[in-house]
C-alpha cells in the first residue's frame, strides 16, 4: 500500500472526521444502487458549503468528459457497463477546503428501511490554479486505490444527518477479537482497512446497521440545506 | 476397573469417541472459519455456533435415519427425512447467524460467511463423512462378530466331533470284547495275541485319535489290526478280501473314519449271516484323494440282521464327514437285498 493510497484512504478523514471506517470495497454495487434526490442541492456544514449533484448532471462529469474529448479519448467516462449503471444513479459531492476542491462519488443503497451512502474520493485539485498544467491533482501520477467510507443517511426536515461508521469502535473490536470482518492492518501507518466484500459489508449492515454502538456523535455530520 | 470403563465397546469409550469427533470437527471448522492467525475469540464463538447446528443434524442422521437406509421404503423413511433435517438445520444456522446471535451474543460482531446452499453443503459433507465412519465401524463390528461366530461354530463342531468319537469307541469295544469273550470261552490259543492287538487298538482309540488328523498309513495299519481281530472271531464261511495301499507319504485323515464302515460291514454282514459271506475292502489313493470301498453280502439274513444298515455307527460317520470334510467328500451307499456297498471318495 503506497502513500497515494493512504492519501485517498484518509481523504474523508482529512476533510471531515478522523475516525471513520475505510473499506477497500464499495458497499453499493450497480445491482443495489438506489436514487434519492433529496440528497441533491447545496448543504452547509460548519463554514463549508457542500454541493451534491447527480452524476449525469454534475459539473465534474462535464469536465471529465471534456477532458477526454480534448485528449482525443472519445471513450466512455465510465470504466465498464456496471460502472455506468452504478454511477449514472449516483451523486457527486463537491466541496472546497484548505484551498483544495474535493470531488467524491456518493452511491446510495437501502438496507431494510435505512438509507446508506458509500462515499469514494474522486479527485482533489487546488482552487487557485493558473493553467491546466499547474493542476496539482492529489491523485495525479502513481497508482492508487480509492477506499470507501460508509454512512447512514437520515433526513430530518431541512437537515441531513450523515452517521458515518465509527472506525475506532470497529478497530477496537477487531483488535480484541470480538468482531469478525475481513480486514488488513498496517502497523506502519496505524491504519485498518476493511477488506470485506460488498456482499459481506451489506450483510454486516443488515445485521448490525441499527446497533447504536457503530455510530457516535463525533462521527455524525449534520448538514443544513441552503 | 478404570480400564474396563474404557474397553472397546464400553459406554465410556463411546463417549470418548464422540467427544474426540466433536473436538476434531471443531478444530477443522475453526481453521476454515478463522479470520486471523491465531484465531480470534470471535472465531471460536463462530465455530462453536456452527457446530451447534451441525451436530444435531449429524446425530439425527446417524441414529434415527441411517438405520432406515436399505429398508423397503428408504425413500420415505430415509431420503425425505434426511432432506428435511438438512433443510431445517440449514435454516436454523442461517437464522442463528443472521438474527438470533445479535441478542445471544451482543458482545460479538460477526456475519455468516456462507450462503444457505453453502451451509447445506457443509451438512452434506459432514453427514457423508460420518456415515462412512459409521459404516466402516459397523464393518469392523460385523467382521469381529463373524470371527466370533466362526470360532463358536468351530468349538461347537469340535465338541460334536468329540461326542461322536465317544460314541464310536464303546460301539467298537463292545463288539470286540464280545469276540474276545467268545475266544476265552473256547480257550483259544490266539487269545494273548488278540488281546495285544486290542491293546494297540485301544492306545490308538484312546490317545492318538484325540488328534484332529492322523497319518493315513496309521489309520490303515489300525484298520488291518481291526480286520485281523474280526477274522479271529469269524468262521471260515467269511471271506475277507482287502486291497489297501500302505504307503501314503505324509497324507493325513480324520481318525476312526474308515474303521466305522468296516465295523458296519462286520456287524451287519458277517455277524448277521448264516450262509457264505464276503467282505471286500479296497483302498486306493491318488494325489490328496482316497477312494474307499467296502462291500459285503447279506447272505441268509437272520433276525439280528434285520436291523437297518444305517444304524448309529453310519449316522455318526456321515455327520463327521459333513463336519470335517464339507464339500470334500462323496459318500455313496447302495443297500439292496443281497449286498451292502459303501463307496467313499475323500479329498484330504
Amino acid at each position: 500500500m503506497n502513500k497515494k493510497l493512504f492519501l485517498a484512504t484518509s481523504l474523508v478523514a482529512m476533510t471531515f472526521l478522523s475516525s471513520c471506517l475505510t473499506s477497500l470495497h464499495n458497499l453499493v454495487t450497480y445491482k443495489s444502487v438506489v436514487s434519492d434526490n433529496r440528497i441533491t442541492g447545496n448543504w452547509q456544514y460548519d463554514d463549508m458549503t457542500i454541493k451534491i449533484e447527480t452524476v449525469p448532471t454534475s459539473s465534474f462529469l462535464k469536465k471529465l468528459t471534456a477532458a477526454k474529448v480534448n485528449g482525443e479519448e472519445k471513450k466512455s467516462a465510465y470504466d465498464s457497463k456496471e460502472d455506468s449503471l452504478l454511477y449514472s444513479r449516483s451523486y457527486i459531492i463537491d466541496f472546497t477546503k484548505n484551498n483544495y476542491r474535493y470531488y467524491m462519488a456518493c452511491c446510495l443503497t437501502r438496507i431494510g428501511d435505512d438509507l446508506y451512502a458509500d462515499m469514494e474520493p474522486l479527485t482533489a485539485e487546488p482552487v487557485n490554479k493558473t493553467t491546466e498544467s499547474d493542476i496539482d491533482n492529489l491523485f495525479n501520477g502513481g497508482s492508487y486505490t480509492t477506499t470507501h467510507s460508509i454512512a447512514k443517511l437520515i433526513f430530518r426536515g431541512s437537515e441531513l444527518e450523515l452517521r458515518i461508521l465509527n472506525g475506532d469502535f470497529i478497530k477496537e473490536r477487531l483488535n480484541n477479537g470480538t468482531a469478525a470482518v475481513r480486514y488488513e492492518k498496517d502497523d506502519l501507518f496505524a491504519t485498518t482497512l476493511i477488506t470485506a466484500s460488498s456482499g459481506e459489508l451489506r450483510q454486516f449492515l443488515t445485521k448490525y446497521g441499527n446497533d447504536e454502538r457503530l455510530y457516535s456523535s463525533k462521527n455524525t455530520l449534520t448538514l443544513k440545506k441552503i | 476397573m478404570v480400564l474396563n470403563k474404557f474397553s472397546e465397546n464400553s459406554k465410556g469409550m463411546h463417549i470418548v469417541q464422540h467427544v474426540l469427533f466433536a473436538l476434531l470437527s471443531f478444530f477443522i471448522l475453526l481453521n476454515i472459519f478463522r479470520t486471523s492467525r491465531p484465531p480470534a475469540v470471535v472465531d471460536y464463538v463462530y465455530t462453536a455456533l456452527f457446530l451447534a447446528t451441525l451436530l444435531p443434524a449429524i446425530y439425527l442422521h446417524l441414529y434415527w435415519l441411517l438405520p432406515n437406509l436399505g429398508g423397503k421404503n428408504s425413500l420415505i423413511y430415509y431420503v425425505i427425512p434426511l432432506l428435511l433435517v438438512t433443510a431445517f438445520f440449514t435454516w436454523v444456522n442461517v437464522q442463528l447467524f443472521d438474527h438470533w446471535s445479535v441478542k445471544l451474543f451482543p458482545g460479538f460482531f460477526f456475519i455468516s460467511y456462507y450462503k444457505w446452499w453453502e451451509i447445506a453443503l457443509f451438512f452434506v459433507v459432514f453427514v457423508s463423512i460420518t456415515t462412512l465412519f459409521k459404516l466402516s465401524k459397523s464393518w469392523f463390528v460385523v467382521s469381529r462378530l463373524q470371527r466370533q461366530l466362526l470360532e463358536t461354530e468351530k468349538q461347537r463342531v469340535q465338541a460334536e466331533l468329540k461326542a461322536l468319537k465317544a460314541q464310536i469307541n464303546p460301539h467298537f469295544f463292545f463288539n470286540t470284547l464280545n469276540s474276545i469273550y467268545s475266544m476265552s470261552l473256547d480257550k483259544d490259543e490266539r487269545l494273548p495275541g488278540t488281546v495285544l492287538q486290542l491293546s494297540e487298538l485301544m492306545r490308538y482309540f484312546l490317545y492318538e485319535s484325540r488328534e484332529d488328523l492322523v497319518p493315513l498309513s496309521k489309520e490303515i495299519h489300525v484298520l488291518n489290526d481291526y480286520i485281523a481281530l474280526q477274522k479271529i472271531r469269524s468262521d471260515e464261511k467269511l471271506k475277507i478280501k482287502t486291497e489297501m495301499e500302505e504307503d501314503h507319504g505324509q497324507q493325513k485323515i480324520a481318525p476312526l473314519l474308515l474303521i466305522a464302515f468296516v465295523e458296519n460291514a462286520f456287524k451287519h454282514g458277517a455277524k448277521g449271516s448264516t450262509g457264505d459271506v464276503f467282505i471286500n475292502i479296497k483302498l486306493t489313493a491318488a494325489q490328496n484323494t482316497i477312494n474307499f470301498r467296502v462291500e459285503n453280502n447279506k447272505g441268509v439274513v437272520d433276525e439280528t440282521a434285520k436291523e437297518d444298515h444305517g444304524g448309529l455307527g453310519l449316522d455318526n460317520v456321515k455327520r463327521r464327514l459333513e463336519l470335517i470334510y464339507p464339500q470334500k467328500h462323496k459318500l455313496l451307499i447302495e443297500n439292496n437285498n443281497k449286498t451292502f456297498l459303501v463307496q467313499l471318495q475323500l479329498q484330504l
